[in-house]
């Protein structure tokens, strides 16, 4: 998961599996080598513009970021929350950021030097 | 009230029975909705952060006692419908559907198995009571219970949980004999602890129903018992009081050398496993298995019997 580590300086201590073509998948590492129907969780998948991150995946990668993320304020929290893209405040490369606010994480969104791209799958939109 | 003819004579002539004086007590709590209940994610989000954004909400929260990440809630619509539930920061879940992970004795680094799982409430909060490390192996045996398990899994986070679709009645085949240090056996029941949630189990139930599902709960406690290992514990939980499918299965179980041990559960009223039922004459020790009736904590009712291979 060298990709995790140059786009957010930090790769969870767990196991990374690849799921069909373009899907990655974690579990703990213990149960790597174990058969089974479907393990862990479903952390991000291949898209042409960059690695998209699950909200699962913004926690576990999140928590111990060093860059690649965008923090938002409450307002900025509810848009996103309800599935809207977002005109930034600051001026950044383009490319996939993991979405924090406050304590949680909320996935992530890709940023193509206009707005961020909400990425946020439906089932999680309120 | 519970409309007229839904119950039926026999019914009424067992739960009076069961119930003793209590009888109209317990038809009265059958009759409300349970209080909803929310357990949320310490792996995910500072638990007093969450509470203190819910309060500021306008929720009212009440922590369950046998529980520490439990909360009865009032003062919201629909608890299961906000941006804190889509993003995994907690799961609602009955208050007494918690007690059987707190029975189980879990730490971290254990491998566990959760036989009949989906969808998937105690797997997430046995994975979280676990610190999401060592491994659940979670099998269900219905397509559609499996994809609610998954997508449950998913929501928590859980990273420590392997998914199987598989009968349970073959869990040795599956899993191989005595492979497991904890196995929950939440079973497919008669649900009459649930009625509080829905009638439908009342009207479906029947002396003969109830005696079909206490033989696949039988072969299923029989078949997770074998995957434990020497000195590991086993949970055997139902939403139901009926005998045939608690004490009686239990009963088997002892016959085949498993131990029954008192669960610790704090703050939780609860009566003590029958002695007999109808022609039966149970093993003195199912006496420490736990029946929760609905008037007991205004919960659902629940059995749960924890035993440990000798
Ligand atoms: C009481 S529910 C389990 C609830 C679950 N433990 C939870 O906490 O969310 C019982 C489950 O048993 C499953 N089941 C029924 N027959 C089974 C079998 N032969 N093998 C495995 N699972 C079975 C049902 O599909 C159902 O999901």
């Amino acid at each position: 998961m060298s990709f995790l580590r140059e786009r957010f300086g930090y790769v969870p201590d767990l196991h990374f599996f690849a799921s069909g073509k373009r899907k990655v998948r974690a579990v703990v590492k213990e149960g790597a080598d174990e058969r089974a129907d479907l393990k862990g969780v479903y952390v991000g998948k291949k898209a042409p513009y960059g690695f998209i991150i699950s909200v699962e995946g913004s926690f576990l990668v999140g928590r111990g970021a060093k860059k690649g993320i965008i923090e938002l304020n409450d307002e900025e929290f509810d848009r996103w929350m309800s599935g809207q893209d977002l005109e930034l405040r600051e001026d950044l490369p383009k490319g996939v950021y993991i979405v924090k606010y406050q304590e949680v994480f909320a996935g992530s969104g890709y940023f193509n030097g206009r707005v961020l791209k909400n990425l946020l799958p439906r089932v999680r939109i309120q | 009230m519970i409309p007229e003819g839904i119950i039926k004579p026999e019914f009424e002539r067992r739960y009076r029975e069961l119930m003793g004086p209590e009888y109209e007590l317990f038809l009265k709590f059958m009759a409300t909705k349970p209080r909803p209940t929310i357990r949320v994610n310490p792996m995910k989000v500072d638990p007093g952060w969450l509470l203190d954004r819910l309060e500021g909400e306008g929720w009212e929260l009440k922590q369950v006692p046998w529980y520490e990440h439990g909360y009865w809630v009032s003062g919201v619509e629909r608890p299961g419908g906000t941006r804190w539930h889509a993003l995994g920061l907690y799961y609602v879940q009955e208050a007494a559907s918690m007690i059987p992970p707190v029975a189980l004795d879990l730490e971290p680094g254990l491998r566990v198995l959760d036989l009949a799982a989906a969808p998937g409430s105690k797997t997430t909060q046995m994975s979280e009571m676990m610190g999401w490390r060592g491994l659940i192996y979670a099998n269900d045996v219905s397509p559609d219970r499996v994809d609610a398990l998954a997508a449950n899994v998913q929501r928590m986070g859980s990273v420590n949980v392997l998914i199987f679709m598989s009968d349970g009645r073959r869990a040795v085949q599956t899993f191989g004999r005595e492979r497991f240090d904890r196995v929950l056996l939440d079973a497919p029941c008669s649900s009459i602890g649930e009625v509080r949630r829905s009638w439908g189990a009342l009207a479906r139930w029947s002396p003969k129903a109830v005696n079909r599902i206490s033989r696949l709960q039988l072969s299923l406690a029989l078949a997770a018992y074998e995957t434990l290992k020497r000195g590991g514990v086993m949970v055997y939980s139902t939403c139901t009081l009926e005998p045939k499918e608690n004490e009686w299965v239990v009963h088997q179980l002892v016959e085949r050398g498993a131990l029954i041990e008192r669960p610790e559960i704090k703050g939780l009223k609860w009566r003590p496993g029958l002695k007999r039922w109808m022609d039966w004459e149970f093993h003195e020790d199912v006496q420490k298995t736990v029946r929760v009736y609905p008037q007991d904590n205004d919960t659902i009712g629940f059995y749960v019997a924890k035993l440990r291979k000798p």
